[in-house]
Order: C-alpha cells, then structure tokens, then sequence
C-alpha cells in the first residue's frame, strides 16, 4: 500500500461515525480498511463494486458524478470518482458533519 | 343489479361487464359515473384494472365490491384509486345500505376547493400539494412549543416565520417540528418577502436540515475531536432548477418539467433505488432515503420516499463560501 492511501485510510478513521473505506485503484483492484466489525472487510468490497456499477450506471444517463452522497435512515455512503475510475468510498453512520469531512479526504484521494 | 334498479327509481343506468375488457369497452363508449369492480376477474385481477382505470379514468368514482374482504385487499385497492372498499352483503337489508352508499358517492360532487380532513399527512405534502397546484395560502403551524405560519404564494414560497426568526431557518425549523397542528388559511401578503428559490429545493434542504438535527439528537455525544470548521454549502441566489421530476411510489409520473425523457427518468430512479438495495443490504444503514450526485456543473437529488419518488436537478447551486 502506497503511503498517500495509508494516510488517507489512518485519517479517515476519525471521520464522524466512520464504519470503513475503501478505495478502488484505476487498475481494479480494491484496497480497504474496516473500523468496525459491522462493517467488515469483505462487505467494503462489495460495497465499492456497487458504487462502481451505480457510478456506470448514472453515466449512462448523462450524470457522470464528482461525487455520490447515498444518505440511509441510519448512515451514509460517499463515493468521489476520479477521471481516470479511481474510486474511493467513505461509510458512515448519520452524523451531520460527515459530508464535510468527505469532502476534506477527497483531496487527499487525488495524491493516492 | 335489478335491486338497485328498483332501489334508484329509474335514476341509474346501470352496464355489466364480465371482464377487464368489456368494462373498459363501456367506458369508452358511455360516459360512467361510478365503477363498482370486483377482485376476482378473469385474467385482470380488480386490483390491475382498478390501477388502469385510475390512469385512464381518473375522475370516474371507483368502489371495491368484493367478498373476499382482506386487509390484504383493502389496502391494495385503495392505494390503487379507490375511493371505497366495500364486503358483499349477504342478506337483503345489506344491499339497501349498500345502495344508500353507492348513491351517495355516485351523486357527490366536489365543491370548488376541498374540505376534509387529512391523516398522517405531513407539512412537507401539504406545501408539496399548495405548490403544485400553484395556491396563495398561509399555513399556519403550531405546537405547544411554538407557533408560525409559511406564506404560499402562486406556488411559490415567499415567507416564514417563527418566533423571531424569518426566512428560511423559520422555514426549516417549523419543517422540523416533530408533531402538532395545522391550518391552511386563505392568503394574506406578509408584507415582506424572505425566501426565495425554487420550492423543491426550500423541501428538500429543509428535510436535509432535519434530518441532521434528528442524528444529532439521536448519536450520543462521540469522543472524536471535532472537526474543523468548514463553511456550509450554501444556495446562490441565481441557482437554477433544470430538471423536476416528481412520481408516485409506484413510480407514476405525477410533475415533470424539462424532463426530456420522463420514461429514461422513470427508470432510472427505478435504478438507483435497486442498487441502494445493493449496497445497503449488508451494511448496518436501515432504508435508503435520497442520493446526491456532484457533477461540475450541477447537482441532481433524488428522492425515495414511500409515497413519493422526486428528481431535481440544479445548475451552479453550491459553492464553498
């Protein structure tokens, strides 16, 4: 693991709420990082390979996304996408200053 | 049939149909009042052809007639257009009753306006229905903690007020009042115009304001070093909405303005909603409420609600300030 994605998963772990990240590289390949057993490893996979067929989806209808904010009674599930398909995919639970903080990793994200 | 046509004197015409086909027949060529619709039809079941006729016939009055009186049904039919779900009497008293009902119905006629009374009906569907049907109103909103009125007018939202607040916090903050009372009252000017911006996004942010002020309430206070302070996103004044689109639950088109495809829309909250399944099933998040997607020129919120699917998009609306 490179250091930039090392410090992005070691800072988002104090996101408000934070349940896992994790990162799809332009190669396909998925890197993740679980801070809660109800949000393990295997689940973040999954998870990121949902996004990244939701993100193909809205491109087919012209809605090729920066960023994705899925919001659920109980949390919520970011994703920002880089032109070149790099995802990288925040999970929380409810927590008004989530967003924020997403936004802020999302730069960390570009120097991965 | 011949009981009722003794019961009403000659004053309904009355026409059978065996099927979900001959009825739609009678429809096109006889102008209907009143449709009675049993549940049990061959191939089209009554709940099927109720949903068609609520589409094609909207204001033909509909009753369900059935012996097979389930919740199950009930529910069905009535979420399905009609107006009345009804059990087969069985003895001859029942039908009179039944007559006196259906007579009732096949009379009535809405007055201008509407009266009534509407349960579990939130604010956001009222101002929902005030907007849409481009009324001036007053909604005035009141609970034992507090009192203020929401100015409606030609559709569209001017005012709020609350205690000493005005504008769109007195907006959010009435929206986010849990439970209470309401009055819709005939409009008057207030004077002075404090919000501005297209009504489904005013919802739509006031619903995301709640739903924040509900989390904070409900997440316990977390050790973690908060934050640093990022300016909110804020609404310019010249954001533009691009695209509306509201459905039904079921996904019926209700409101669409510029949609260019209403059907490639139709579908595509259909989607999303799909891979929302996907994605929240084996995470601990509960039902999927909305998805907000940033692209560089603009931004698209869609909706799901029970009752309700809703599309929007905004050009250049947010901006870090």
């Amino acid at each position: 693991m490179n250091e930039a994605l090392a410090h992005l998963f070691k800072d988002c772990a104090s996101a408000p709420g934070a349940l896992g990240c994790v990162v799809r590289l332009p190669d396909r390949t998925n890197r993740v990082c679980s801070y809660r057993k109800d949000c393990p490893a295997e689940t973040l996979e999954k998870t990121i390979l949902h996004l990244a067929n939701a993100a193909a989806l809205l491109a087919n209808h012209d809605l090729t996304a920066q960023r994705l904010a899925w919001t659920f009674a109980g949390g919520r599930i970011f994703a920002a996408i880089r032109p070149d398909g790099a995802i990288f995919s925040l999970v929380t639970q409810t927590d008004a200053n989530a967003i924020e903080f997403f936004d802020r990793m999302i730069l960390q994200f570009y120097f991965v | 049939m011949e009981t009722f046509g003794v019961l009403s004197s000659g004053r309904w015409q009355m026409h059978r149909a065996g099927s979900a086909d001959a009825a739609l027949e009678v429809l096109k060529q006889q102008k209907i009042d009143l449709a009675v619709v049993d549940i049990n039809m061959p191939l089209l079941d009554g709940v099927q052809f109720l949903r068609i006729l609520n589409r094609r016939y909207p204001n033909v009055k509909k009753v369900t007639l059935t012996a097979f009186a389930t919740e199950e049904n009930r529910s069905a039919c009535l979420a399905n257009g009609a107006e009345m779900f009804i059990e087969k009497p069985r003895i001859g008293e029942g039908f009179k009753s039944l007559f006196v009902i259906l007579d009732e119905l096949a009379t009535w006629a809405p007055a201008a306006g509407f009266h009534g009374m509407l349960k579990q009906v939130g604010l956001d569907d009222v101002i929902q229905m005030e907007c849409l049907g481009r009324n001036s109103s007053v909604l005035q909103i009141q609970n034992r903690q507090m009192s203020g009125c929401i100015f409606i007018e030609d559709g569209t939202i001017i005012h709020a007020t609350v205690g000493d607040e005005h504008g769109e916090k007195a907006f959010q903050k009435l929206l986010a009042v849990a439970g209470g009372e309401f009055k819709l009252l005939p409009f008057e000017s207030p004077g002075v115009r404090t919000i501005e911006g297209p009504w489904e996004f005013l919802l739509m942010e006031a619903a995301r304001v709640r739903d924040e002020l509900t989390a904070q309430l409900l997440t316990p206070a977390a050790p973690v070093a908060a934050p640093a302070p990022v300016a909110a996103e804020k609404i310019l004044p010249n954001a533009a909405v691009t695209e509306t689109l509201i459905c039904s639950g079921q996904g019926d088109p209700l409101y669409q303005w510029q949609c260019a495809d209403v059907l490639d829309r139709v579908a595509l909250l259909q989607n999303i909603a799909q891979q929302a399944t996907l994605l929240g099933q084996a995470l601990p998040l509960g039902k999927f409420e909305r998805l907000e997607i940033r692209q560089p020129d603009r931004r698209t919120v869609a909706l799901f609600d029970r009752d309700r699917l809703v599309f929007v998009s905004v050009a250049n609306v947010s901006t870090a300030t």
